[in-house]
């Protein structure tokens, strides 16, 4: 009895320990355990007056971050605000008022700036002209050799993203970088910000094509920009979720030659189903907004006469399960079908 | 819910106030052990809850008939076959399902059922069937209901083992005095558990996950590097689960059974296997291995009745070709194991003074190579890629390395050297704290968890044999 005493005391003087050091996130695990969506507390320099003991403690605890980062030899994923500056405005949604100074500002950062310029000018003329179609805009193939950077959540690291991934590797003069991230997506920043971090691998692997695939871990309450809080089945959820969306594709449009956006393949899951039909809706309503996006509409691809099919033959015609039990994830077989798709897709595209 | 997170934290400390109240009261707590275990099972689904019920009800009653009707062979053997039937239904349905599309026999339009494989189904229904055995062999009496299905379901050994043996957990179970455990032995196991698989997996997972992905893509060195790392991060994984297991166990009142004893410093498979994963190893040895005879049947049979237990243990782990391959090459290993283990000139060699120091380490780094040679093939996606991977260790197109990363190779030649000094660390650790004044055990613990918290992800892989 003693000794249970002690492990007791030992116990929840860890918890509480490990609790204080990291309130924050542990408030917010608790919030995410107790499944209710609150704002979030943020311990952002700008929130808190300078000087208070806040403040000193906010800088402490980025200092002590740093420390553990470097032992461990990886940067903090920052996990904030960095897609705020990429949403949708007013006037951009009314985009004739969209000025030569706002393009230049936005092509910035291009590796061919005056491309960047030319495209983005092209996007709005699209958007003004109901009459164009996808195939006026096809332009120029790409040539070879070309780097292409994959990034996505767990869908990108199982199944479908290492069989793209060795596929393209065996075209000529193509190179391909690939990560994901189990539980991630353009929802929770707080965990994990696929926009600073698809920002970081832009810039290390300067890839030509980017490819990404998100949404699986997206549908759960969301926060917009304000903090204030959309459960999914708030009327204001889409939106929120539709400037996420927005926000990535305008961050990127300008520092790729071109970007594909993998929609959700059809499931059999009742849960699954709804969200990934309007997360899908979104990402192809929002790729139309840029000339070098292009949505993928793997729902169709991966279903069987628009129906859910629970094995698909390969372009081999050997037949097998394409879905692991959790409806989500694809099987090895659904993933090389899944990335032969793809490859037919970017061949309409790429010279290889 | 799994064990390094806040979830677990706070649900441990919710059970074991009372627990420490109920522990000495030997009427109450198999009640109370059992509540805790059905809620925390309950966190994985109610659908596995409903099927982990129900498969302790009927085998409760396979278990009450082989008590009435003793030495019954039908009723032991429909007992086991109920339980391999159903452990093999969940785990080989997608791959039997593939074998009878890609044969024509179902076709493509065939609505296939999803199956989710039930949460620790391979881990538990082995303790059914230990269970089943000892019973038809006299080794424990009837249990009480409770009792039974506390042991099935207990908690900290459900998810991912050991497989603990129902005579000593019962003994535990009923015993007034609860097992008296060390507090730094205690705290080492699972505090040296939690930095394992948190701070130390999780780290080599990050890094190698590409490797096994789409071996093509690295250059050689990587590719070895990668699998040597694989070596140190399953293990990592796997024995700090089993350490937490075993210390949570141990706090409850329970005796574990010590599940890895430095594998990697083996010699032969013979050895590796009495080191790596041992509840498991003994659970084949005591209940397929001597069934089938054993050593008593001559040699040749002996080696038959190894390679067999060695290939079935490969089936246990996964459903796919590359687990039949590593367990085949596990068995043919054994065998050879046992084989040059009686050998004469091995052991007129292994006599020799001069020799011994020097034949054990080969022997040693040989072992160690070829275990993660079948690594590969174990953690492989396919076996396609797994003899790509191999290929590629020895002809690679890719010239350039990005795995020559010095914190990838010290951690990895830090836990392989866990495996012949790891046992002074945590002694001398465990030391430290039995003997400081309890605030500074406190201290103590309390800082060593915020560091491994710290050093370990933000994000956590899976546990490996969690899928199993």
């Amino acid at each position: 009895m003693e000794q249970d005493n002690k492990v007791l005391t030992i116990v929840i003087a860890t918890f509480i320990l490990v609790f204080v050091t990291n309130l924050p996130a542990s408030i917010q695990e608790i919030s995410d355990m107790l499944r209710q969506t609150q704002q979030r507390i943020t311990m952002a320099e700008a929130d808190i007056n300078s000087g208070s003991l806040m403040s000193l403690a906010v800088k402490f605890k980025n200092k002590e971050d740093d420390i553990w980062g470097a032992i461990k030899g990886v940067k903090k994923n920052l996990g904030g605000d960095t897609y705020t500056d990429y949403l949708e405005t007013d006037n951009e949604q009314n985009t004739e008022e969209k000025t030569d100074a706002q393009i230049q500002q936005s092509c910035q950062e291009a590796e061919d700036v005056e491309k960047c310029v030319e495209q983005a000018k092209k996007a709005l003329e699209n958007q003004n002209d109901p009459n164009q179609t996808e195939e006026d805009n096809a332009g120029e193939k790409l040539e070879t050799p070309l780097n292409f950077l994959l990034v996505g959540d767990s869908m990108m690291l199982v199944g479908f993203g290492p069989n793209l991934e060795a596929q393209l590797l065996n075209k000529p003069g193509v190179t391909a970088y690939r990560e994901g991230q189990y539980s991630t997506g353009l929802n929770r920043v707080d965990y994990y910000d696929w926009y600073s971090k698809t920002d970081e691998l832009i810039n290390q692997y300067n890839p030509d094509v980017l490819i990404v695939m998100y949404g699986a871990n997206d549908g759960q309450g969301i926060l917009d920009e304000n903090g204030v809080a959309y459960q999914l089945t708030d009327s204001g959820w889409d939106e929120v979720y539709r400037q996420r969306v927005y926000a990535y594709m305008n961050m990127f449009t300008s520092k790729v030659k071109k970007i594909y956006w993998v929609g959700h393949p059809i499931t059999i899951s009742e849960d699954f189903n709804p969200k990934f039909t309007r997360m899908n809706a979104i990402y192809k309503s929002e790729s139309e907004k840029f000339e070098n996006i292009k949505y993928i509409d793997m729902w169709q691809l991966m279903s069987v006469n628009g129906q859910y099919a629970s094995a698909m033959p390969d372009k081999n015609g050997n037949v097998a399960i394409v879905k692991q039990s959790d409806d989500v994830h694809v099987t090895e077989h659904g993933g090389i079908i899944m990335a032969d798709i793809m490859i037919d897709l970017l061949s309409e595209d790429i010279n290889w | 819910m799994v064990f390094p997170t806040i979830q677990f934290a706070i649900f441990f400390i919710l059970i074991f106030i009372p627990a420490i109240r109920f522990k000495d009261q030997p009427k109450a707590y198999p009640w109370y052990i059992l509540l805790v275990n059905l809620v925390f099972y309950s966190f994985f689904g109610l659908k596995f809850l409903i099927i982990l019920i129900v498969d302790i009800i009927i085998n409760y009653i396979i278990i009450l008939l082989l008590s009435k009707y003793k030495s019954n062979k039908v009723i032991l053997w429909l007992g086991i076959l109920i339980n391999v039937g159903l452990l093999g239904f969940f785990k080989y349905f997608v791959f039997t399902t593939d074998i009878l599309l890609q044969s024509g026999i179902l076709s493509a339009t065939t609505f296939i059922p999803t199956i989710v494989i039930p949460v620790g189904i391979s881990f538990y229904t082995f303790k059914i069937i230990s269970h089943l055995l000892d019973t038809y062999r006299g080794i424990i009496v009837k249990p009480k209901f409770f009792a039974y299905a506390s042991y099935v379901s207990f908690f900290t050994q459900i998810t991912a083992g050991p497989i603990a043996r129902a005579k000593e957990y019962y003994e535990d179970l009923e015993l007034p005095r609860k097992y008296h455990y060390n507090l730094g032995n205690t705290a080492v196991l699972i505090l040296g558990g939690l930095f394992k698989k948190l701070v130390l997996a999780s780290f080599i997972f990050n890094l190698i996950s590409g490797p096994f992905a789409t071996p093509t893509n690295f250059s050689s060195l990587d590719l070895i590097i990668s699998a040597f790392a694989y070596s140190a991060m399953i293990y990592a994984d796997f024995s700090g689960y089993s350490d937490m297991s075993i210390g949570l166990s141990n706090i409850l009142g329970f005796r574990s059974p010590q599940n890895f004893n430095s594998p990697y410093a083996a010699i032969g498979f013979k050895d590796f296997w009495s080191r790596w994963h041992i509840s498991l190893s003994s659970w084949f040895r005591d209940y397929l291995y001597i069934p089938l005879g054993g050593n008593r049947k001559g040699k040749i049979r002996k080696y038959l009745n190894i390679f067999i237990t060695m290939f079935v243990s490969g089936l246990w782990h996964g459903a796919g070709l590359n687990f039949i391959v590593w367990g085949l090459i596990h068995a043919v290993g054994s065998v050879l194991s046992h084989l040059l283990g009686e050998a004469k000139f091995i052991i007129n060699l292994a006599n020799r003074r001069n020799l011994t120091k020097i034949m054990k380490i080969l022997a040693q780094v040989l072992t160690f190579i070829v275990i993660t040679f079948a690594w590969i093939y174990f953690n492989s996606k396919s076996l396609t890629t797994a003899n790509q991977y191999i290929a590629g260790i020895f002809t690679s197109d890719i010239a350039t390395n990005t795995l020559i990363n010095f914190r990838l190779i010290a951690v990895t030649i830090f836990l392989i050297g866990l495996n012949f000094y790891g046992s002074f660390f945590s002694s001398s650790i465990s030391k430290i704290i039995n003997k400081s004044h309890f605030v500074v055990a406190i201290i103590i613990i309390s800082v060593m968890t915020y560091a491994i918290l710290r050093l370990g992800p933000d994000l956590m892989p899976p546990f490996v044999y969690f899928n199993f």
